[in-house]
């Protein structure tokens, strides 16, 4: 079974998309920030995927991202940003989409299937 | 102030700015100085029209410098937000567009006070130099925080039409 990890300090997000995940057969666990991933990681878990709010209070998500190691991490932004940007931002390796939010569920499910299976 | 419901609501603050002549201190915390100049140049806007401060680009970029923008990493900062929004409005840019005021009273530091004695610097101040200023805020947050507070200060409203949203 495959293991998501959503990081987003809203709950309104956290709570549908983790129901969603979970009725397609993925395991989903979730940290309400930044700091709050990377402790999670450092205590042992591996996810397939990440989903993770690109901008939150605490850590900025760019600083933690680097210590994440080779986990695949897929962007939830609210944050309006250029193609040039999205461009740059993907150079990342571990950064393997960027999904902008307010977003439909399914298609959400969609992308989170084709990133891990 | 612009009051928005949804996410798309660019093309209003862009007919703004279009019906004005005068240059723009745009004040960003969820929108990338590089997002709003590609979508700026979709209506025909000049770039440099624009002066950015930027308290966004910072959180998710290392490296986010453009022509005509300061970057604030504070950005519950009213102070510094007034400080800096007055000089640029000074360098010829005074026409301010505030997006937005829902992202800033999320924090615990910004309360009724702080936001109305902020509002109230930026109205006399840009009185005073013939400026103007557009306030983006979402429709739940003026029930929802202390802005129901501050809707006398403004003199005009603008929500956005029914038909644009559907509902």
């Amino acid at each position: 079974m495959k293991k998501i990890m959503i990081v987003d300090d809203e709950p309104d997000i956290i709570t549908p998309v983790k129901e969603v995940l979970e009725r397609n057969g993925y395991k989903v666990v979730t940290a309400v920030n930044a700091d709050d991933c990377l402790k999670k990681i450092k205590a042992g878990e591996k996810p397939d995927l990440i989903l993770m709010d690109i901008v939150m209070p605490g850590t900025p998500v760019r600083k933690i991202i680097p210590k994440l190691g080779k986990i695949k991490i897929a962007y939830l932004s609210v944050v309006g940003i250029s193609e040039a940007e999205k461009k740059d931002l993907m150079k990342n390796k571990n950064i393997v989409d960027i999904i902008q939010k307010p977003f439909v569920l399914s298609k959400l499910l969609k992308r989170v299937k084709k990133l891990v299976g | 102030m612009l009051v928005k419901r949804e996410e798309d609501y660019l093309n209003r603050i862009f007919e703004i700015i279009k019906k004005s002549d005068k240059n723009i201190c745009y004040v960003t915390f969820n929108k990338t100085p590089d997002f709003i100049l590609e979508s700026a140049a979709k209506y025909n806007i000049q770039r440099d029209r624009f002066y950015f401060i930027d308290c966004i680009t910072a959180r998710i970029k290392s490296s986010a410098r453009i022509k005509n923008s300061v970057q604030i990493n504070d950005f519950d900062n009213l102070a510094k937000i007034s400080k800096n929004i007055k000089e640029i409005a000074d360098l010829g840019y005074p026409l301010v567009i505030f997006d937005s005021l829902s992202n800033i009273i999320i924090y615990h530091s910004i309360n009724d006070i702080s936001i109305v004695k902020f509002l109230k610097f930026l109205f006399e101040y840009l009185d005073n130099i013939n400026g103007k200023v557009a306030f983006v805020c979402y429709e739940n947050d003026i029930g929802n925080y202390s802005l129901d507070k501050t809707l006398s200060l403004f003199d005009n409203i603008i929500k956005p039409p029914f038909e644009l949203f559907g509902t």
